[in-house]
């Protein structure tokens, strides 16, 4: 290859590649612009470790190869193929010679095996008139490239969380304004239900969701019971009942409905207006999926009969949030 | 001696008759000239020597002889001698003929009247003791390269032929005279030097010292654990956790460098392996300059150069709280997810040590499902020359 010392440079050349680590595959985009009207029958592209500079030995950048390349695309002049002279470090693009008009041009070669080694290499580019780059050159240009010491890796560990939390009241969905653990239904009536509320917030980032249960006994004074709901029955004064729901009612008018970002839901035996039940161990409310905040208000409903044995009827409810990740 | 000086008289009278028969001789064998002063300190200076070339010639000189006043000046340019007396025969390829009086000095208002190979130049009176300097411009210099002359006289009369001038060799009665050699130059002495392309590139977990390292704080490697808390650090949805790492150019590309980043996770985000995206690219993965606040789950990353000679590029410029991932396809800019990767950086020209900042920031929602998410940054360097 001959250096013509009266050819001229290539302005706004550059080499762009799809991937900067050492030794990957890359995609090339080579691209300079055409300073001579003259014929043009090839492109020399020369890989080069030591110098951009022609004339001057080139030495082929270690672990460098351009032998599988393949031209993808080209703008500009076309009509190039890859010639058979090609090697693992030069690879000419020849075509029948035709005039080239000056302006821009852009190829685009894929499978090329960056070096291995980090650090800068050189690519020279010169422009001949004959199509196997023999002869002088009529323009020619240098650009560095570089394999830089290593990517930016970027990692982060999100862990598994259920947040669940109960009160009497419970503002928003804030687990912070959380209030009381007591309710209290006041003196029972034969003429009228007592009702009070609860409310609860759960929020998870478990794969597969969240299930709420409910564990305790109806409401007791010594042997003395008010019988709970085990199947969903209205509210009835006068008789002897004890059940809740996670709805809100109209009779009685007590509790509302599960509100939040979340998309729980209520399980389906608590999830009947005005219809009440309990049995210890059920599930009341869940999600199937991971859930953002989602608060559920618990009614209950207390009556009695005539026939009710006097004394202080409690019970302690317990409920349990169980998330599957 | 004085016997020297004996011996020598009578030879010494006889050496002194024969040399007055010769000067009479000599003034007698040459017309037309009249004992002229000889003109000193004369010089023509020529702006190139490139035989062919288009030059200026400043000729210059200081007359010799006292009072006497001078209105016009001869310049003969001759190919073999300076001298009246010898032939003055035609300098190949030079040419006055379009020459221009561009600067004179010691006179005023003289005017040119140019020839192939003469000029007159002539004017107002002046005292022939000044130093005087004509610039003539548009004179072509001879061809091949050659020495050649020039004969200058000045005369009393604006017009030489007055004073007898006839030609290079028949000068007439002139005041002064002197002649000058000149020559071309075979060759011009060509100088050559390369400076050769340079890119020089790297990425660090502390900021570098100068030439990525070679001096002063060593590179490090740029490995970002983002979140908080020992000894596992994690992110949850209360705020924004960021760490970062330094990237330092340096180029003589005179079109400047341009750095751009690809994301190893094709949706652009953090991923857990399983190629959901689970913390997804910031504000929906847009190339909106100034970036995007981060309020639910997203990762992103913001640029803060080091000086003015770098540029962060859109979505990547949001300072310190607003943060990018370009994930657009088939616009422009390129994407991260895109063959060559989206730009972040980039310089106008040349720059030198040129370092900037990257913060990478993420954030988790109530519902980013637990696990360790990555992602590899591969940060490529382009020069344009």
């Amino acid at each position: 290859m001959i250096f013509n010392a009266g050819a001229s440079e290539l302005h706004n050349r550059f080499a762009k590649i799809s991937a900067s680590q050492a030794g990957a595959t890359a995609r090339y985009n080579i691209g300079f612009d055409i300073a001579t009207a003259d014929m043009l029958g090839s492109i020399s592209l020369l890989f080069c470790g030591n110098s951009p500079l022609q004339g001057e030995a080139c030495i082929a950048p270690n672990g460098f190869d351009a032998s599988s390349a393949t031209l993808l695309a080209e703008a500009g002049e076309t009509g190039f193929s890859i010639d058979p002279s090609s090697t693992t470090n030069h690879i000419v693009l020849t075509r029948t010679a035709v005039n080239a008009n000056p302006g821009p041009a852009r190829y685009t070669l894929s499978d090329i095996v960056n070096p291995g080694d980090i650090g800068g290499f050189y690519l020279r580019i010169q422009t001949f008139a004959t199509q196997d780059a023999t002869g002088p050159s009529t323009d020619f240009g240098g650009v560095a490239l570089v394999i830089p010491n290593d990517n930016v890796s970027v990692s982060t560990y999100v862990p598994p969380y259920l947040l669940f939390c109960l009160g009497v009241t419970i503002d928003g969905t804030d687990c912070e304004t959380v209030s009381g653990n007591y309710v209290n239904f006041g003196e029972l009536s034969t003429r009228s239900s007592r009702t009070t509320t609860t409310q609860m917030v759960v929020a998870t980032n478990a794969g597969d969701g969240y299930v709420i249960t409910v564990n305790g006994t109806t409401m007791l004074s010594g042997t003395n019971a008010i019988p709970a709901l085990v199947s969903n029955d209205v509210s009835r004064p006068g008789t002897s009942q004890f059940g809740m729901n996670l709805r809100s009612n109209n009779d009685p008018d007590v509790g509302q409905n599960p509100v939040g970002a979340g998309t729980g839901a209520v399980k389906p035996s608590y999830n009947v207006p005005d219809r009440y039940r309990f049995v210890s161990g059920e599930q009341v409310a869940g999600a199937t999926h991971s859930d953002a905040y989602r608060k559920y208000t618990t009614s209950y409903i207390v009556n009695i009969a005539k026939g009710q044995a006097p004394g202080i009827y409690v019970s302690t409810l317990s409920y349990i949030c169980t998330a599957t990740f | 001696m004085k016997r020297i000086t004996k011996a020598l008289q009578r030879p010494l009278y006889a050496v002194a008759a024969l040399a007055m028969l010769i000067g009479i001789a000599a003034t007698a064998v040459v017309p037309g000239l009249v004992s002229a002063g000889e003109l000193t300190d004369r010089s023509i200076k020529m702006s190139t020597a490139v035989p062919g070339a288009t030059a200026t010639y400043n000729i210059s000189f200081t007359a010799d002889s006292g009072a006497t006043s001078i209105r016009s000046v001869v310049v003969d340019f001759c190919d073999a001698s300076p001298l009246y007396e010898d032939v003055c025969g035609h300098t190949n390829g030079l040419n006055a003929s379009s020459a221009t009086l561009s600067a004179q000095s010691g006179t005023s208002g003289w005017t040119i009247t140019p020839a192939a190979q003469q000029l007159i130049i002539s004017g107002a009176s002046q005292n022939s003791g000044a130093t005087i300097s004509f610039t003539v411009a548009g004179i072509t210099n001879p061809s091949p390269h050659t020495q050649f002359y020039a004969r200058i006289a000045s005369y009393a009369s604006q017009a030489p032929a007055t004073d007898g001038y006839v030609s290079a060799t028949n000068v007439g009665t002139n005041i002064d005279f002197g002649g000058i050699a000149l020559t071309t130059t075979q060759y011009t002495v060509d100088i050559t030097a390369r400076v050769q392309e340079k890119l020089q590139f790297c990425v660090s977990k502390l900021n570098p010292g100068t030439n990525c390292g070679a001096s002063g704080q060593a590179v490090t490697d740029p490995e970002l654990t983002l979140g908080t808390g020992s000894p596992t650090k994690v992110i949850d949805e209360q705020q924004v956790y960021d760490d970062n790492a330094f990237i330092q150019v340096s180029t003589n590309a005179q079109s400047g460098v341009v750095i751009r980043m690809k994301n190893s996770n094709a949706c652009g985000g953090l991923d857990r392996g399983n190629n959901l995206c689970e913390i997804p690219a910031a504000g929906s993965g847009a190339s909106t300059a100034g970036g995007f606040t981060i309020s639910g789950a997203g990762f992103g990353l913001y640029c803060t150069p080091g000086s003015a000679n770098l540029t962060a590029e859109a979505p990547y410029d949001g300072g310190t709280t607003n943060y990018g991932m370009d994930t657009e396809t088939g616009v422009t800019p390129d994407s991260v997810t895109s063959t060559y990767g989206s730009p972040i950086l980039s310089s106008a020209g040349a720059i030198n040590n040129e370092s900037a900042e990257l913060v990478y920031g993420a954030r988790a929602s109530l519902t980013t499902p637990a696990g360790i998410y990555t992602a590899s940054m591969d940060l490529i360097a382009t020069g344009t020359f």
